[in-house]
């Protein structure tokens, strides 16, 4: 790897909820300028990762590590990790009515500039500061006046998730399964999104069951995870492999079958 | 205390409230002592609990003038906006600074107006309350295609105030009329506002009201509309603050065919107890409901939802929908609601929902997640729930800042 700093160092993470462990052991270090692509089937840890890192209170962390450029985010309220740069895109983005997105965009893109030492944006210098972001998405304007995501389809949630990530101009971007539900259109329109926005200081996880997302966006790094820890690590062309293969080779070479094979005092 | 002691204490109250306004009609004072106050064995104000009400002291409740001091703190009036006030005696409304004069098509009823006529079965306190007790009145007629826009703002004075408006609408085919009836009780009250208005063909009638009081007020309001077939009716209630608040609307579609909204947002706080018992009775075929009741509910309080809604077999067509809402906000909050579909007919859309729920987890995260820290997001929430009702409030309210009100008072 190259000597870019850390930015999201994950050390044998151990993660519960209501008392089954979810992820036996994670280790991912993500560095600045890069992109990695963590893949999988359902169900093996990918989204509980991505909230974990986001700082979902429904989990807990018995074991392990999250360090965010070298501080660790034990005890951090989603908020602040959030004001500090770490983005997460919903897989399934939640509509919440009466909400007007406007004001919603408004209000978080503002606690991000108040960490970043920037001025708050009012109502009007914020809708000029919106509307350059808004032409990286190809969004209708007029969707800034409905409630936030509801009513919205598929691909409008997901370009309002990148909209958002625009503003906020994270440090690293986790974005669990953006392409679901896509049509090639608004999965071209938002991977162009995602690479205009990853440069030099920033890194971002993409979290992805298919090659074609990774066609458009080229990671250096692909992860695959299988019963809560990530087996096997490779370059763009691991991705390939898997579209060819699927999975089971890779559980197979690993020589783990479930969870229980990595419990505490048998993994490695 | 005993229901012994109950029923004693009841009655007691209301001979103390008759003894007091000894003028009424006799005949008033007979129907309102033979039906008594309502008990918990009466099916429709079975959770109503109407300590708040007894606790007031019926020998002492008096008109109270208009705040003369509130005034200036009003928004300035809307052109062409009639805006009218409480008179100094606290029995008249009179017309506000600002106000426009009435428009044409616009005729008032001088005589006084009769006690409403109430059929055996209804159970609203308000009207029987009301033709006991003294109260500004307003009578309006409008004529065919007459447009009226008119705020009615009710600021009693003083403690231990009565206020008993009735305002009764007619309006001929074609007529509009836009409403927003503002009531605030500071203090201690009994608040028994009536509204009656009667919809001809094509009629247009766009009701607001907002409902404020405080721990010591009780508000028992009533509303009974009857509309004729294609004429469309739209009401929209805001009520906080009181510390018991019963709103009976009621809605009579006399052939069917009309067009019906009502919105409802209460926020009940402390140890307040908010009740809507909403009535809507389909005479014939085709008519349509569109009902959405939403309350919010802190600390100890209790909201109470009973949506009748009436279909008989004459009534084919119809299409009803109707949905409850409530969000706790505390564990200790009560909540009981009900929908209460009589479907006869058989070739109906009627359908009814009803959701209790805290704050989504899901929802506060999302927010989190975006750097909102938990209290600003579970305001924005909040803002969110109560929205949807609001902006169904009739234009006229927006300069009265309804959402901000109810908001400042929902975080104390």
């Amino acid at each position: 790897m190259s000597a870019s700093p850390a930015l999201l160092e994950i050390t044998n993470l151990r993660v519960s909820v209501a008392d089954q462990e979810i992820l036996c052991g994670v280790n991912l270090t993500v560095q600045a300028g890069e992109i990695h692509a963590l893949m999988g089937r359902n169900g093996s840890g990918k989204s509980t990762l991505s909230k974990v890192i986001a700082g979902h209170p429904d989990y807990t962390i018995t074991a392990g590590s999250i360090l965010f450029q070298g501080q660790d985010l034990a005890g951090l309220a989603p908020e602040e990790r959030a004001r500090a740069g770490l983005f997460l895109g919903f897989q399934y983005p939640v509509e919440i009515p009466g909400v007007s997105n406007l004001e919603f965009l408004r209000v978080s893109t503002n606690a991000r500039r108040q960490v970043l030492g920037l001025e708050e944006l009012d109502t009007f210098s914020f809708e000029d500061h919106l509307q350059q972001r808004l032409e990286l998405v190809q969004m209708d304007p007029s969707f800034l006046e409905r409630s936030l995501n509801e009513g919205f389809s598929g691909g409008e949630k997901k370009r309002n998730e990148i909209l958002q990530m625009a503003l906020l101009e994270p440090v690293v971007a986790i974005l669990d399964e953006t392409d679901s539900g896509l049509d090639i259109d608004a999965l071209r329109i938002v991977a162009e999104g995602v690479n205009q926005l990853a440069n030099a200081s920033n890194a971002t996880l993409l979290i992805t069951h298919y090659q074609r997302l990774l066609e458009a966006i080229t990671p250096q790094y692909v992860h695959v995870m299988a019963h809560g820890r990530i087996l096997r690590t490779g370059g763009p062309e691991l991705a390939l492999e898997l579209e060819r293969r699927g999975y089971d080779w890779v559980d197979a070479e690993a020589g783990v079958s479930s969870r229980a094979d990595l419990a505490v005092g048998v993994s490695a | 205390m005993s229901a012994g002691n109950q029923v004693s204490t009841r009655s007691q109250w209301l001979e103390s409230l008759l003894t007091t306004h000894a003028n009424a009609p006799l005949a008033s004072q007979g129907e309102l002592r033979q039906a008594g106050l309502p008990h918990g064995r009466v099916e429709d104000w079975r959770f109503t609990d109407l300590a708040p009400l007894l606790a007031l002291n019926p020998a002492v409740l008096r008109p109270r003038g208009g705040a003369q001091a509130a005034v200036a703190s009003w928004p300035a009036v809307e052109q062409g906006v009639v805006r009218l006030m409480l008179a100094a005696d606290g029995l008249t409304l009179v017309a506000a600074p600002g106000s426009a004069p009435w428009p044409a098509g616009v005729e008032l009823q001088t005589e006084a107006l009769a006690p409403y006529p109430l059929n055996s079965e209804a159970t609203d306190l308000a009207p029987r309350l009301q033709a006991v007790l003294p109260g500004p009145q307003l009578g309006i007629n409008l004529a065919a295609g007459a447009k009226l826009r008119l705020e009615v703002l009710l600021e009693p004075d003083g403690a231990d105030a009565l206020l008993a408006p009735r305002l009764a609408m007619e309006l001929a085919e074609g007529a509009q009329l836009e409403l927003w009836l503002r009531i605030w009780c500071r203090e201690s009250a009994l608040c028994l506002p009536l509204v009656t208005a009667h919809l001809a063909r094509n009629a247009r009638f766009q009701e607001g009201q907002g409902l404020e009081g405080c721990s010591a007020a009780v508000l028992l309001a009533s509303s009974h509309v009857q509309q004729a077939p294609d004429s469309h009716y739209e009401r929209t209630a805001l009520v906080q603050g009181w510390g018991l608040a019963r709103q009976d609307p009621q809605v009579l579609q006399s052939a069917g065919q009309a067009h019906t909204q009502l919105r409802d947002l209460a926020l009940a706080t402390g140890q307040a107890i908010s009740d809507l018992h909403s009535r809507v009775r389909f005479e014939g075929p085709d008519g349509r409901l569109d009902q959405l009741q939403k309350a919010l509910v802190d600390d100890q309080a209790h909201s109470v939802f009973n949506g009748s809604v009436q279909v008989p077999r004459l009534a084919q067509g119809t299409d009803a929908a109707q949905l409850s809402r409530h969000l706790l906000l505390s564990s200790r909050a009560r909540v009981d609601t009900k929908p209460e579909l009589e479907i006869v007919a058989d070739d109906v859309r009627c359908s009814h929902g009803a959701t209790v729920s805290s704050l989504a987890d899901d929802e506060l995260f999302y927010l989190q997640s975006r750097g909102i820290d938990r209290d600003r997001a579970s305001s924005l929430l909040m803002r969110g729930f109560c929205a949807q009702i609001v902006a169904s409030l009739p234009p006229l309210a927006a300069a009265w800042q309804p959402l901000e009100r109810l908001l400042a008072n929902a975080h104390g």
